[in-house]
């Protein structure tokens, strides 16, 4: 296909002016070429390219079949690193205002996607740190609290279908303190809110649950016991039983956690675990049941609380990764999100493995967030979501240099070829 | 490793303790004679801060100061020996500006200058050791933001187990704040600084005045000091005689205040936005305060202003160091990197781990909140040359709190406030394996057991 003379070129785009469509392979068609290409699915490449068309990622490789000179395509070269866009398992990202829908403790039927502004700076920042690809759910408050969405950060001003990766990528279930906290009866304290929900203790959220499950799995609504849940609830909550959303657990506590895989025991359900923070000590269970796990990084880091996490959590991914337990990483919360590479990269003094860092907040995350068809890798087919970055991806030192969305740059300048 | 402690230096801590009561008078302590008298570090890199870079080096330290760096240098024979064949060593840093072993950093008065972070450290915080974990040696610990005249900070060195043995420096300087606290105004904030201000002249007056009554001298009653005026514009402070001036009779609970407007004690001013910055030069201009600004996120928008004041010794920077704003009017988001414009403008910064002095906590809302040499990592990724980004936690802090003769660089007699990571100080992988304070060994990863049970594998069955 590489065309030598200006003769060739000429007739190639006289031919492709004549079919008013660009015939010849290589327009296009867009060459990056870096000093390091790490498509995740496979090893580093040293002096990688890759080869974009459409918006998607068409080749990767030392030798790829187009050149720098061939017309119609555009070269930039990265100095540093190119890695897949990074993708956040989970936060409030673009949901201003209120997050939780305080009137139920019980929404399962309620769409995070449905509160997103894709116009949020939050989605912005987070784009300009690498995150290409953001989970938004609407967090731990409520015991069910309801369907999230997977979501491309930008470029801003993306339609809503160019934005949406998943739009039922899990269920939130809280096993979390979150849920009865304030909850109180108005009689012996002020509440934090005046919604009327239920679980005013943890045990109560636990309950609530477990009672919503057996609903579902015992198909209550055909019986003249009152259920807990409207038609589209049940309807969502049985194809979690099978995995389809698969639920995701918040669970934090060494308590938390211990429920959480009593739960899943008693119904046979498939689940995700957020937070895990005291899940030290459920590893070689986790392990056993393949239970996906999601860290959120930097909290809890030091021991100035002893008493809540008498560990480094840091060290928890390092535990994960020697076990086999699949693993990702999320925020939690919106304005975090661009926060998350930095924070990752402090647990690889806890020995994690920078390659395992990259691919968990890569492919890993797109495996757990089931979009690892369009996302997470940089391998032919999928999406061209890139980031280049100006030294090591891990290293807190090196800054994100530009971002690339579907093929198009969405923050920061390329270099191009001179 | 440790030698024998001879009885003089027994006898020194004693000494020092007996003295404790001087310390609220500004002076320098040093903690001498618990050191092993020779100490040889050697690392397989140096990065003295001051100047070039010393591969496969050699510290000799001789009575706590650093005798000789170099390649090569000769090691007596009854020198301690500490071998890192693949350690980095790095001058000690230095949180410039920090509430780090206060349990609760602010009164909640609005004005006092008489309270000392002295009867507020606590030796035992954690905070101390997992500082030192992070190479932290030397700390200016100041109140927090919250009260308008904060109460006098001191410099401590990370260790000992009393505050007279970590004091380095008393009083460091009086905290000035220019955040308003809730309910209150900017304008109202500014006016009682200014009150302040004036009440101290008025009573620096009249003690001079009762001193030498001026019917004695000329023949007439003084005039009362206007004090409309006075809130006006400035005080003539000028006109005090200072030597004149009997201060034992000024109110014990203003002679801060006295110290201050004398130049004896540095001013700390924080400065929340950058509008409050001419604010602080008022009172810098109207009472000749010396002293060191403390920034709020937005100070890029003052870099050009910063820089012209010549007489503005390096400023303090938030721990948040990117600012994001949106235009009202075209809703553009617009991405701010404030040690980039007070860099490019010329200005020197150290920076601080936590944001607003806010205590270093479990949950931190920011990353900054974290370490010192990771601030000083996000100054590389945000394009500050390598060397200035130390320097930022090192040689600057040791400028900013007048010791740079003591400490901030590598250099022979310095004190000898070592810190050896084990690669390169700014990864994330590094740790630190050995820190020196004054040639004393204050913290080595091998024997840090609470790092070993915060590490070590899960024991509980499941």
């Amino acid at each position: 296909m590489r065309s030598s003379g200006a003769c060739r070129r000429a007739l190639a785009l006289a031919a492709a002016v004549i079919l008013l469509a660009p015939s010849a392979a290589s327009a296009g068609a867009l060459l990056i070429r870096a000093r390091r290409v790490y498509p995740v699915s496979s090893a580093p490449i040293d002096g990688g390219k890759v080869v974009v068309r459409d918006g998607r990622i068409a080749e990767v490789g030392v030798e790829v079949s187009v050149g720098p000179g061939d017309s119609g395509v555009r070269v930039i070269d990265v100095r540093g690193s190119l890695i897949p866009g990074l993708i956040d398992c989970g936060s409030t990202i673009g949901i201003g205002g209120r997050v939780a829908e305080e009137f139920r403790e019980m929404t399962p039927e309620i769409r995070a996607l449905d509160g997103v502004d894709l116009d949020s700076p939050e989605l912005d920042r987070a784009l300009e740190e690498g995150i290409t690809a953001a989970g938004v759910s609407a967090g731990a408050r409520n015991v069910i609290g309801g369907l999230g969405a997977v979501i491309r950060t930008g470029p801003r001003g993306q339609s809503r279908r160019d934005a949406l990766l998943r739009g039922d990528a899990f269920l939130d279930v809280s096993l979390d303190e979150e849920a009865a906290a304030g909850n109180m009866n108005l009689r012996l304290a002020r509440p934090a809110t005046y919604a009327f929900r239920l679980p005013n203790t943890r045990m109560g959220t636990v309950f609530l649950v477990r009672r919503a499950l057996f609903e579902v799995a015992e198909r209550l609504e055909t019986s003249s016991v009152p259920g807990l849940l409207g038609a589209e609830g049940r309807a969502l909550l049985r194809g979690a039983l099978r995995g389809s959303p698969p639920m995701r657990f918040h669970a934090d506590y060494r308590q938390e956690v211990q429920t959480a895989l009593r739960i899943a025991e008693e119904y046979k359900v498939p689940f995700v675990l957020a937070g895990a923070g005291e899940a030290w000590d459920a590893v070689p269970e986790l392990a056993r049941r393949k239970v996906p796990v999601l860290l959120r990084p930097g909290t809890s880091f030091r021991e100035e609380s002893p008493e809540r996490h008498p560990h480094y959590t840091a060290r928890l991914a390092a535990l994960l990764l020697e076990a086999g337990v699949p693993f990702a990483f999320y925020s939690g919360s919106g304005g975090d999100v661009a926060l998350l590479r930095s924070r990752v990269a402090l647990s690889l003094r806890f020995g994690l493995p920078a390659e395992a860092a990259l691919e968990a907040l890569t492919l890993g995350a797109a495996r757990i967030l089931g979009v690892d068809g369009a996302a997470g890798s940089i391998e032919p087919g999928k999406a061209a979501d890139l980031v280049a970055i100006e030294g090591e991806p891990l290293d807190v030192a090196a800054p994100v240099t530009w971002v690339m969305v579907r093929g198009q740059v969405a923050s920061g300048e390329p270099e191009r070829e001179l | 490793m440790r030698p024998v402690k001879p009885l003089a230096a027994s006898l020194s801590v004693l000494v020092g303790l007996a003295l404790l009561p001087s310390l609220a008078a500004p002076g320098l302590a040093r903690l001498e004679a618990q050191a092993p008298e020779l100490v040889a570090l050697r690392v397989a890199k140096a990065i003295t801060v001051s100047g070039e870079e010393v591969e496969d080096a050699t510290i000799l330290i001789e009575g706590g100061r650093i005798a000789a760096i170099g390649k090569g240098i000769e090691v007596p024979y009854n020198a301690v020996v500490f071998k890192h064949p693949r350690g980095v060593a790095l001058p000690g840093l230095i949180a410039c500006h920090t509430t780090l072993g206060l349990r609760v950093p602010n009164e909640n008065v609005p004005n006092v200058p008489y309270i000392s972070v002295l009867d507020g450290i606590d030796p035992s915080h954690p905070a101390v050791k997992s500082s030192l974990r992070d190479g932290v040696t030397v700390a200016h610990v100041i109140p927090a933001n919250a009260t308008r005249v904060g109460g006098q900070g001191a410099v401590v060195r990370l260790t000992g187990k009393t505050v007279a043995e970590m004091v380095v420096k008393a009083p460091s300087g009086l905290k000035l704040s220019l955040r308003p606290p809730p309910g209150e105004t900017r304008m109202q904030t500014m006016a009682a600084l200014r009150k302040t201000f004036a009440d101290v002249y008025v009573q620096v007056r009249a003690a001079a005045a009762d001193a030498a009554p001026p019917a004695l001298l000329s023949g007439k009653p003084a005039a009362p000091p206007d004090l409309e005026a006075l809130l006006e514009g400035r005080p003539p402070w000028q006109e005090i005689a200072w030597e004149k001036v009997p201060l034992d009779r000024i109110d014990a609970q203003a002679r801060p205040m006295v110290d201050l407007v004398r130049g004896q004690i540095p001013a700390f001013v924080y400065c929340p936005s950058a509008s409050d910055v001419f604010k602080a030069f008022e009172l810098m201009d109207s009472h000749g305060l010396k002293g060191t600004l403390v920034l709020g996120p937005d100070a890029y928008k003052l870099a050009a202003v910063l820089a012209a004041r010549k007489d503005l010794g390096p400023v303090v920077l938030d721990a948040d160091l990117v600012v994001w704003d949106t235009d009202p009017d075209t809703g553009e988001e617009r991405r701010h990197v404030t040690p980039r414009a007070l860099f490019d403008a010329g200005l020197r910064f150290a920076l601080q781990a936590a944001s607003d002095g806010r205590e270093q906590g479990p949950r931190f809302s920011r990353e900054g909140e974290l370490h010192l040499w990771y601030q000083a990592a996000q100054l590389v990724k945000l394009g500050i040359p390598r060397a200035e980004a130390l320097k930022a936690v090192t040689f600057t802090p040791a400028r900013i709190l007048g010791l740079e003769h003591r400490m901030g660089s590598l250099e022979a007699g310095k004190d000898a406030n070592v810190v050896v990571f084990s690669g390169d100080p700014l990864d994330a992988r590094s740790w630190v394996e050995q820190v020196l304070i004054e040639g004393k060994e204050a913290y080595r990863r091998e024997a840090d057991r609470d790092l070993e049970l915060l590490l070590r594998e899960p024991e509980r069955a499941f």
